[in-house]
């Protein structure tokens, strides 16, 4: 096997509220519990699992918006949680991000070509050719056409707000993609087309992409390996396959029942 | 069957900005406010060129003179012609009210950003002493500045503008707690943004439309704390007219049952106040269609 690129070692965390004067009792919600998983160079593993069962949380602490509580998070042999100021900053030059809601992701007030551009004018000075020749590139790599350059985002659709968000993630060239929900606020046949240009980008640029979902059909169409998470752990991992066509945890039993039960309705309990 | 092919580029890129601007244009009363505005506006640049007196000179011949046609709302206990006072006054009062504002709108930013994108211990200690300084009178507060040399027109902006920061502030502080939690400020992050490019690039723009109607409104606040202060004659020197000293001159005029010297005075407070209120409100309501009350 190739190198491992992202390295999440018995990663924890914990959400407490914050216990005020006359705030009653206080209570903790283990979001992530003792999470070990390893990605390789090139590699899509899809993370699945209810809402509330810790993928968001750990999307989160893998891209540094958050930190763990316990453990390490190891990126192309750089440790992404404690970083801080520049080398954070420069990190992210390696780990990108997708949102979930290609609505709120885009700053309203943003033009798509400044949207683009902004991640890589963080890092270098570029004059007013190269930005123009960065986004065009990109608006190509994504499938989307030129006339989009100075739209605002309240002029596209989902799907295309959507390539936007991929096409500013991929423009520092990253090497991780995570992908929080990315196709989950969009519809179904603009799902499609968006995993296929995930799946294109993926071997086009080798990206590793850890894509994140509890939609099993979306993970299947994009995915070579699958870890299930429940309350906070893993509790099953494997080629994307054989999780799904053999699944030994009872939980993604469950999980394979309730997506076959909502695509095939009665049909499919006969 | 006909594809229709709008190319998204032909529409006109109409910004956030321009769609509000449009919606404001409809508001009517918003209307109203706008043209009583911009009637005080011309009055105050051009009205004092076009009447005969002078602010200043006084007529010891015509004291207390009624409204007539040599004196349209009549003249003051020193002769002078009421009109040309109570135009040179729009000049001053709303100068110093606009200067107030800007002052307080700047303070009130900055002292936001910083309290909303700053380290969470910093934001409690400047909230707490915005909570401090929103409990003391304003008008406590300008008669401690008394003691600290002579009243000028500067320390009235100065004061005014130390007076009614607040809302701004706590305005800003609140609009950057709603931005940080959404996902194209942690979308920029990701990107690499500073936080000063998440400030100026992302948080004040989008923070643009609220702060545009506290400041509006803080306009109008203005020249009441302006007129109150100048009535109390802590504000602008008693030698330059303003809206508040000639109120407060006219106090004893009221004695002498000349009525005219209060009501005109009086009156242009009220009328611009009352006309940055709905334009106010008008922009209120098309930044926050929620909250839109029918009249």
């Amino acid at each position: 096997m190739s190198e491992i690129l992202l390295q999440i070692d018995s990663v924890s965390r914990t959400y407490r509220s914050l216990g005020g004067m006359f705030s009653g009792k206080r209570y903790h919600v283990a979001a992530v519990q003792e999470v070990t998983l390893n990605i390789a160079a090139g590699e899509v593993v899809g993370l699945v699992g209810e809402s509330g069962s810790g993928k968001s949380t750990l999307a989160r602490m893998v891209v540094g918006l958050e930190r763990p509580d316990h453990g390490r998070i190891m990126i192309d042999q750089h440790q992404i949680n404690g970083a801080r100021g520049t080398t954070l900053r420069q990190l992210r030059r390696t780990v990108q991000m997708v949102f979930q809601n290609p609505y709120t992701a885009l700053d309203p007030l943003q033009r798509i070509d400044d949207a683009i551009v902004e991640p890589l004018s963080n890092f270098q000075p570029l004059t007013k050719h190269e930005r123009k020749q960065i986004v065009c590139e990109a608006l190509n790599d994504v499938g989307l056409p030129q006339r989009l350059l100075h739209a605002y985002p309240y002029q596209l659709s989902g799907g295309e707000r959507q390539r936007v968000c991929i096409a500013r993630a991929l423009s520092v060239k990253p090497k991780l993609l995570v992908c929080d929900e990315a196709v989950s606020a969009l519809d179904k046949t603009v799902q499609a087309q968006v995993l296929r240009l995930l799946r294109e980008l993926q071997q086009r640029h080798g990206l590793t992409i850890l894509f994140i979902s509890h939609d099993l059909a979306a993970v299947n169409m994009l995915c070579d390996r699958l870890a299930v998470m429940r309350r906070g752990r893993i509790v099953e991992t494997g080629s994307c396959k054989q999780v799904l066509s053999d699944p030994g945890h009872p939980y993604t039993q469950s999980l394979l029942y309730a997506s076959r039960y909502l695509e095939l309705g009665d049909v499919g309990l006969r | 069957m006909d594809i229709v092919n709008v190319n998204p580029a032909d529409v006109k890129p109409a910004s956030e900005m321009r769609r509000l601007l449009r919606a404001f244009l409809r508001h009517r009363l918003a209307h109203a406010g706008l043209l009583g505005l911009l009637l005080i506006t011309v009055a105050a640049l051009v009205g004092p060129t076009l009447v005969h007196h002078s602010a200043q000179t006084s007529n010891l011949d015509a004291i207390y003179s009624g409204p007539s046609w040599s004196h349209l709302l009549g003249t003051d206990q020193l002769g002078r012609d009421l009109l040309a006072r109570l135009l040179a006054g729009a000049q001053v009062s709303l100068s110093v009210a606009l200067a107030a504002t800007i002052v307080a709108s700047l303070l009130g930013c900055l002292y936001g950003l910083v309290a909303g994108m700053g380290p969470v211990w910093l934001d409690r200690v400047l909230m707490q002493f915005l909570d401090a300084m929103l409990a003391i009178p304003v008008l406590l507060l300008v008669i401690v500045s008394q003691a600290f040399g002579e009243s000028s027109l500067l320390k009235v902006i100065v004061v005014i503008g130390l007076a009614s920061w607040m809302g701004t502030a706590r305005l800003m502080r609140t609009e950057c707690g709603r931005l940080m939690q959404s996902e194209f400020i942690n979308a920029a992050i990701m990107g690499g943004a500073s936080r000063l490019s998440l400030a100026l690039r992302h948080v004040l723009p989008n923070a643009a439309a609220p702060l545009l109607v506290v400041v509006t409104v803080g306009i109008g606040q203005a020249v009441l704390i302006e007129s109150t202060l100048s009535f109390l004659n802590l504000g602008v020197p008693s030698t330059l007219p303003s809206w508040g000293n000639l109120l407060g001159n006219g106090m004893s005029s009221m004695l002498s049952g000349a009525w005219w010297v209060v009501l005109f005075p009086g009156l242009m407070i009220v009328v611009t106040v009352l006309c940055i209120n709905l334009v106010g409100d008008g922009l209120r309501d098309t930044v926050d269609p929620k909250r839109r009350t029918h009249l």
